[in-house]
């Protein structure tokens, strides 16, 4: 059983990156290009838009297959996370997203950002995609950047994943452990997610999703004691666990596709609703004797956050963070002004 | 490395990369540091009006109650800077003033940049560049580490200089350099006056200074100085006192003086009357000059005691006396009973001043010669009194040799514990012939450093004409009366012989550092 690799034994051909790095999608500018020739105008105030896979839920026809540990509680030991901490290759992700809803259709930048743990500071490496998606044949007709899209909701979804697993699975240095915001398994990404974790899974990356804010009822539907006393698994969780504490580990899997399964237990760091923490089987398999190491570091990695409104994964944070600051870094609003993007005063006052 | 964010209400708005200078270590720059903005087409000079530190991922305080050390990682800090523009290496002709766009890179700015855009010339005294934060004092550096350096204005002496600080801040020391590079430096050699008020502080600037202070010793050598005493120093001294030679003063140099009362402008006689109404110490010359005027006549000698005696009789005469002022005109007045009996017990107590047959009388040309300074000594009793009378008695003759064009040489005065020798309350008419001096300075060159230890001490009628202000370790409320934008904690905190100034010519510079005088400062001073 391999063990969880420690930063002292790295080699010096890590590819931990020396220096932070903003990535442009190679369609970038050229979409940018497109909408100006093709006289697109967009608003100049996108909304912030939540991938939020955590509403997908789980399928009803999913099965809760058993316990991977014995039903209980165990003690996290904070202590033991923050040495893991010190001596993990610790990485994160996480993105923020503009959607920008005209009349000609739908444009989305996004920021992916990437964090390592590097040794004095974190090392940020984003990239910045930019699509747009028309319901119009004629305005798509010809480009290879004005996208048609039936649902430009779900497509934006697809690219999105893409280009996410392609950040990720570049760089991200081996022998490290990944935080991924999000389910592992959740709507149409589950198969990229899985993908993903496996191409991780042979560089001996872990990849550790993390959810907040879910509705499932996954155990308390499938555990008989459970079953119709509480609203949701967080409602059971936050019960029956006490601070500093994680249930057993769960393993479901999809009833239609037996791929999608994953292993799961609710972590309480604080006395506010618990948190998921999500592997998929393979990464589980590879791990399972040291698996209690990555509960303690998340553990320690929660109280670094220290949000109690809203927990979270301190290196999930803190890729949020460069996330939103790329954003704002380009300045995007004015580079769609300079193109002629955006409407003029008359434009938004008389609504085209 | 800088790199700038923007600007917020007209400063410029800059944050610390993680690339720092070689061989240094990232820290928190400090104010009143100059950074150089290097665009494409220019370079930009900033001074640091404020840095503190910032942490980009603002760690929760969480973990320090629960015995768990943070992330490293979280523990970045950056420093944040604002900065007011300066000055630019290469002017526009447009009329326009160039952009600082955002991301530039800023970097400490060269001793080269720094002159370019202060204009500083090499003539004046060198001091340092300093800065003071978080009780710290230090010498601002450039990005190699090297000192940053700044000559003060010749011109600034002749605008007038207050110097103020508590004892032991450096005010003494920086009083001692400044006169040394009058006397040696300034262009054609100037001649200093200095009153020495306590102990043997400047007795001995003929001998050269000694410190072991490892930091002391590397100013002097960016400076390119060596310790050194001056060649033509003279100390005089009143004949009813002596300066102990156990405190290691030449006597050699030194001179006992009297007052002849045959020379005396009547004027100076104000001198003896410190703490009396200004109206009641504006009779005792007029009456001494209508006294005067019969021997003068008849050409016979009068002496102070004789004076004194007269002065005795008018309390015969209802303290009714025949003045004289300065236009000749003769009026009777007569003294309160009060104003008598004090300005009767101050002439009682200056006789033994006055017309001592075994010591010299100083003149003008002893004092009025290039590359000499002179130091009357008045520490001890009743030297106060000795120094106001001699002191008004020179001012006014210095003036009138420069006036008449007699002298060239420029005169640096520099009077210690100012105070002492004129009253806090005293008006611009009451201070007379130094009022006249901050007037006209500029044209005649002469130059006054008034020096005491709270401002509060300078007489009324000078707060408008000193126009450079040196404030060692103050207390605040003193230097923010006059006009000195600074924190408590920077003005308490401020080590020996560093100052917060506002120097004529000199706007930009706000902390500046004194090094050692070459002359008369010696280990256990320091």
């Amino acid at each position: 059983m391999p063990k969880l690799t420690r930063l002292s034994q790295h080699s010096t051909e890590t590819s931990e990156p020396k220096t932070s790095r903003l990535l442009f999608h190679p369609s970038f500018n050229d979409t940018l290009s497109e909408l100006k020739k093709r006289k697109i105008i967009l608003p100049s105030n996108p909304v912030d838009q939540e991938i939020d896979f955590n509403k997908y839920g789980y399928p009803q026809e999913g099965a809760l297959i058993s316990y991977v540990e014995d039903f209980g509680k165990f003690k996290l030991d904070s202590k033991k996370g923050e040495s893991l901490s010190k001596s993990l290759l610790i990485c994160a992700y996480d993105e923020s997203i503009n959607k920008f809803e005209g009349l000609q259709g739908t444009a989305f930048l996004t920021s992916h950002s990437l964090i390592i743990h590097g040794l004095e500071d974190y090392i940020p490496v984003n990239l910045l995609t930019f699509y747009f998606y028309t319901r119009s044949l004629l305005l798509s007709q010809g480009s290879n950047y004005i996208k048609y899209s039936e649902e430009p909701e779900a497509d934006s979804n697809r690219d999105y994943i893409l280009d996410r697993k392609r950040l990720v699975v570049e760089n991200v240095p081996e022998n490290s452990v990944i935080f991924i915001d999000g389910p592992l398994i959740g709507g149409n990404m589950a198969t990229a997610t899985i993908d993903m974790n496996k191409e991780l899974s042979t560089r001996g990356i872990i990849p550790i999703c993390f959810v907040k804010n879910s509705n499932s009822n996954m155990v308390t539907d499938n555990i008989a004691p459970l079953k119709g006393k509480f609203n949701s698994d967080m409602h059971w969780a936050y019960s029956y666990l006490r601070v500093g504490e994680r249930t057993n580990l769960f393993r479901y899997t999809d009833g239609v596709n037996p791929n999608f399964t994953k292993i799961f237990c609710y972590i309480k760091a604080f006395d506010v609703s618990p948190q998921r923490i999500e592997f998929d089987l393979t990464t589980y398999r590879k791990y399972s004797s040291n698996i209690d190491d990555l509960f303690d570091l998340s553990y320690y990695l929660l109280l670094a956050q220290g949000n109690l409104m809203n927990p979270q994964i301190r290196s999930i944070a803190v890729a949020e963070k460069f996330a939103r600051a790329t954003l704002k870094l380009i300045n995007f609003e004015q580079m769609m002004k300079e193109l002629g993007i955006t409407p003029t005063m008359n434009q938004e006052r008389f609504a085209w | 490395m800088y790199v700038v964010l923007g600007e917020e209400k007209g400063r410029i708005k800059l944050v610390s990369t993680s690339k720092i200078e070689e061989g240094s270590l990232p820290g928190i720059l400090p104010k009143g540091s100059f950074l150089t903005v290097e665009t494409e087409t220019n370079k930009h000079i900033l001074r640091v009006d404020e840095s503190s530190q910032n942490e980009p991922y603002s760690p929760a305080p969480m973990l320090a109650d629960m015995d768990l050390a943070p992330l490293k990682q979280d523990q970045k800090c950056q420093n944040i800077i604002y900065a007011y523009r300066i000055g630019e290496i290469k002017e526009r002709t447009d009329g326009k003033i160039d952009y600082i766009p955002p991301q530039s890179l800023a970097r400490r700015s060269t001793q080269d940049e720094i002159d370019s855009v202060l204009n500083l010339t090499s003539k004046g005294p060198t001091v340092f560049l300093a800065t003071v934060y978080a009780g710290k004092n230090q010498l601002l550096q450039d990005e190699k580490g090297h000192a940053i350096k700044v000559s003060l204005p010749d011109e600034m002496f002749y605008h007038q200089v207050l110097v103020c600080g508590k004892t032991g801040s450096g005010k003494t020391v920086a009083l001692k350099y400044l006169s040394q590079y009058f006397v040696e430096k300034l262009s054609g050699l100037g001649a200093v006056l200095a009153v020495n008020v306590k102990d043997v502080d400047l007795l001995k600037m003929d001998k050269p200074s000694v410190t072991r202070n490892v930091k002391l010793l590397k100013e002097w050598a960016d400076l390119g100085e060596s310790p050194h005493g001056i060649d033509n120093f003279t100390v005089y001294y009143p004949a009813n006192s002596r300066i102990d030679p156990g405190q290691g003063v030449n006597m050699k140099i030194c001179r006992r003086i009297t007052i002849n009362v045959q020379q005396l402008d009547p004027e100076a006689l104000a001198g003896l009357l410190v703490g009396i109404t200004d109206i009641g110490a504006q009779h005792l010359p007029n009456i001494f000059r209508c006294w005067q005027q019969d021997p003068r006549r008849m050409g016979t000698e009068f002496t102070f005691r004789g004076f004194v005696e007269y002065f005795e009789r008018g309390r015969r005469n209802n303290y009714t006396f025949e003045s004289m002022n300065a236009r000749g005109d003769r009026i009777p007045v007569t003294l309160a009973w009060g104003t008598f009996e004090s300005i009767m017990r101050n002439l009682q107590s200056a006789m033994e001043f006055f017309d001592n047959e075994d010591a010299e009388t100083i003149n003008v040309k002893d004092i009025l010669v290039r590359g000499k300074m002179s130091v009357i000594n008045v520490a001890g009793e009743k030297g106060f009194q000795f120094g106001a009378v001699i002191l008004r008695h020179l001012l006014k003759r210095i003036v009138a040799e420069k006036q008449t064009g007699n002298f060239d040489v420029p005169i640096l005065i520099v009077i210690d514990e100012v105070h002492q020798f004129y009253d806090t309350t005293s008006s611009r008419e009451a201070l007379g012939i130094l009022d006249t001096i901050s007037r006209t300075g500029r044209n005649k060159k002469i130059a006054v450093v008034f020096s005491s230890q709270t401002p509060t001490d300078m007489p009324r009628g000078l707060f408008g004409v000193v126009n450079t202000k040196l404030f060692f370790k103050s207390d605040r409320g003193l230097a923010k009366d006059y006009g000195i934008q600074v924190t408590a904690e920077e003005i308490q905190s401020l080590g020996k012989g560093y100052a917060i100034v506002d120097v004529q010519g000199l706007p930009q510079v706000r902390v500046l550092k004194f090094p050692l005088a070459l002359a008369g400062v010696f280990d256990e001073e320091q």
